[in-house]
């Protein structure tokens, strides 16, 4: 999947700019994560690349299918499971299977079966003739993802698709999202659990406020959080602090110092010990993709 | 795309709205039941008359009568009398008409010096009562009672009123001396009437004589009928208003009553169906979002709309179609008649314009809109104002236009402006297919032709072709074009 300087500005009394030269790239076999603030513009960036909203300006390609211009193909290519799935809400699972089938051009002799097959995988086969308003929330993201898979797509679209499910769904999805991966698809991620971004995904796409702020990989990821020091000092003093302020930036939160540093923490707990302080605690952290997110947000702003 | 179809026509063919509108359509029928029976009941012939002439010749006084139905057509056995009153008045008689309609008696007497009064009664009803002046010329018709120039009906075309002109010549001979003329006017004042400036209607070949009146013109608005002698005097004459022009009305047959009773029921109820069925095949699905879980798939925006389009008109094609079935079982049931299936054809066609309009603007206006509260509400008003306050609409574009209510102009108003109103055109279509006609208070109407108020088969299509494919288009533009 390919988003190339994506625009859009929702028309109104007030324009507004949702997405302004929104760029980047999903490659086959690759999980990235799609990491912003509410209203970011993720969920209308995947809306888009879902085929269900235009762009303003610029382009998404599926397999080298333009979304808007071609659609078919490009929808053929894709899967979409929503925050919220939204589907009629008197149908049968069984019946909106058989009804998607159709757009795929799966004979209608074969529709049923492979629906079922498909609502039984994502563990749904006791509520096939259920209509979809009695589905739970994790229901409707089950048989969403079901009805994703019906072309069985090389690129997914998972908008903040943990939201909401409980651990063993998480996990479910979490699993799937790795098989996808494992067989060459494409599968673009946004949440707010960035947890989970940051164990499944090999890329970082960063946005706010319309804007990609930044794109990292995984190995980038991995050096991006600068190394940190807590310590519980129980003698501290202003001596303490000058020594570790040469070292770093220094931090202080009720009994703990936090210091920012490359410099190796052994030696930093040794010298202290050898100034003659009681270091009661000392731990060696590392800075978090929240961390770095949210130290990211503040530059841009 | 025939599956995807095919699930959104069974899915909108479920949906409350159609199966309510069909039940509402039947249940509507079955109302029908106590006026087909009122209308099958025998109906008195509330129009018809006698006229009764006299004159006096040979020391005896002559009485004429002719008693006629609705159509002009003899009734017999009607009696009549004839009753003088006065010192040296002739005595009573009475006559009874035969089989032709008319009675002929004469009563014996001498012509008084004075006038005296005298009283003419039919089946017992006053046809006149005055004072007799004897007669100057022995001969002449010395008193008339009872219409000599009347509307009548057309007993082949209950929408056209024919003359009928009753009177007798000198000594009691056919009238054939005289001339009946007629002149349709487009002005509301009246005009002295002129043979010269009149049409020539006929010449009557009995002493009762029925005229057919040719079609009048468009923006007609009065009607002139007169008899004339010889010498352009005329005899009798009627002017009428265009209000009162026409044939005395006669009750609707049950089946006349049935199709006018399926015709308002159908038209008010498709548009709503058209307008429900596109809210919840397409509006609704639109404004909640569950339209993005179909676009999602491999179909294009033009594609759905075109297929949720289709799939309603189909929706609402069956369901008239159904509605229909059940209007002609009741039909038959209650008449032992089935709809004309001219009547039915038209009714399909026209309903489907005005269906597959509706639903293109209500799809449309699910483009304009975003809450489904508002789409709905918005359609539904539309409906509102295009079905029950119309008419006050062309009532005060005519009074804008300076346009004389009830007037032939005011028909052109009507005409034009319903070419403006999709819920118009299947009453467009029914008014050119059965004619135009001024109804008059009286229950008489004058017979125009369609074309000339633009009711042509080339405007027709043309309005169906606009008002189906105008909202089309636009509908499919913004689904095209617009999230």
């Amino acid at each position: 999947m390919k988003i190339e300087g994506l625009t859009k500005i929702f028309t109104g009394r007030k324009g507004v700019l949702a997405l302004d030269n929104v760029s980047f790239s999903v490659n086959d076999g690759q999980i990235v994560g799609f990491v912003g603030l509410n209203g970011a513009g993720k969920t209308t960036t995947i809306r888009i690349a879902a085929g269900v909203s235009l762009p303003s300006s610029g382009t998404v390609f599926v397999d080298g299918h333009d979304v808007v211009s071609g659609k078919v193909e490009a929808s053929r290519a894709i899967g979409w499971v929503p925050e919220s799935p939204n589907f009629e809400p008197n149908s049968s699972g069984i019946s909106l299977m058989q009804y998607f089938a159709g757009f795929y051009g799966i004979p209608t002799s074969d529709a049923r079966a492979r629906s079922m097959d498909l609502l039984n995988s994502v563990g749904l086969e006791d509520a096939e003739t259920r209509k979809f308003r009695t589905y739970s929330q994790g229901m409707k993201k089950r048989f969403s993802l079901a009805a994703a898979l019906l072309s069985e797509p090389k690129n997914y679209l998972f908008d903040e698709v943990l939201n909401g499910l409980d651990p063993e769904g998480i996990r479910y999805f979490r699993n799937l999202m790795v098989e996808l991966k494992a067989k060459g698809a494409a599968v673009l991620l946004s949440s707010h659990i960035l947890v989970e971004i940051e164990s499944l995904a090999d890329a970082v796409v960063f946005i706010h406020k319309g804007r990609v702020i930044k794109t990292a990989t995984r190995e980038e990821l991995q050096d991006v959080g600068q190394r940190m020091v807590k310590l519980v000092v129980r003698n501290v003093d202003q001596r303490a602090i000058a020594y570790l302020e040469g070292l770093g930036s220094v931090r202080r939160e009720a009994d703990a110092l936090y210091l920012t540093s490359e410099v190796d923490p052994a030696r930093v707990n040794a010298e202290l010990i050898g100034m003659g302080y009681q270091v009661v605690e000392f731990s060696s952290l590392k800075e978090g993709l929240e961390e770095y997110f949210l130290n990211l947000i503040a530059e841009a702003k | 795309m025939a599956g995807a179809l095919r699930h959104d026509f069974v899915r909108t063919l479920r949906t409350k709205s159609v199966l309510v509108s069909m039940a509402v359509i039947v249940v509507l029928s079955l109302g029908l039941v106590p006026l087909v029976k009122l209308a099958t009941s025998p109906v008195p012939i509330s129009s018809g008359g006698t006229v009764v002439a006299e004159y006096y010749s040979g020391g005896l006084y002559h009485f004429l009568a002719y008693s006629y139905n609705t159509y002009g057509q003899p009734v017999s056995g009607t009696p009549v009398n004839v009753t003088f009153f006065g010192p040296g008045a002739p005595p009573s008689s009475t006559g009874s008409t035969n089989s032709s309609g008319y009675a002929a008696w004469t009563v014996g007497g001498g012509l008084p010096s004075n006038n005296f009064s005298f009283l003419v009664t039919a089946s017992g009803n006053e046809l006149i009562e005055g004072t007799f002046s004897p007669s100057p010329e022995p001969g002449e018709v010395g008193f008339i009672a009872g219409d000599i120039l009347s509307l009548v009906q057309d007993p082949a075309n209950s929408s056209r009123s024919d003359v009928l002109f009753a009177y007798i010549g000198p000594n009691g001979t056919v009238p054939s001396m005289y001339r009946i003329y007629y002149s349709y006017g487009s002005s509301n004042s009246f005009n002295q009437m002129n043979e010269s400036e009149m049409s020539f209607l006929g010449v009557p070949n009995s002493y009762a004589t029925v005229f057919k009146l040719p079609q009048a013109p468009a923006g007609t608005t009065t009607t002139q009928i007169g008899a004339f002698d010889v010498n352009g005097t005329a005899v009798a004459s009627s002017t009428y208003s265009y209000q009162v022009v026409g044939g005395p009305s006669t009750p609707p047959t049950p089946q006349q009553l049935f199709t006018s009773f399926t015709s308002s029921i159908l038209s008010l109820v498709i548009p709503l169906m058209a307008i429900l069925v596109a809210f919840n095949t397409y509006g609704k699905d639109r404004a909640t979002g569950v339209l993005e879980s179909v676009l999602a798939r491999p179909v294009t925006r033009l594609g759905l709309g075109v297929t949720r389009y289709l799939s309603s008109l189909l929706s609402i094609s069956v369901a008239i179609i159904i509605s229909l079935a059940a209007m002609e079982a009741i039909s038959q049931a209650l008449i032992g008649k089935i709809l004309a299936p001219e009547f039915v054809l038209y009714t399909f066609a026209a309903l489907f314009v005005e269906a597959a309009s509706f639903v293109g603007l209500t799809m449309l206006i699910s483009h304009l809109l975003k809450s489904a509260g508002a789409i709905e509400w918005v359609a539904v008003g539309l409906w509102i104002v295009l079905d029950f306050f119309w008419s006050v609409i062309v009532l005060f574009g005519a009074l804008a236009l300076g346009v004389e209510i009830g007037s032939g102009n005011y028909l052109g108003v009507t005409i034009d402006l319903g070419f403006l109103n999709p819920a118009q055109y299947y009453g467009l279509v029914g008014e050119y297919l059965n004619g135009v006609s001024i109804t008059s208070n009286g229950g008489g109407s004058i017979p125009i032709s369609p074309a000339t108020y633009g009711l042509t088969p080339l405007t027709l299509t043309v309005a169906a072709v606009l008002w189906v494919v105008v909202p089309l288009a636009g509908f499919l533009y913004l689904a095209r074009r617009r999230d």
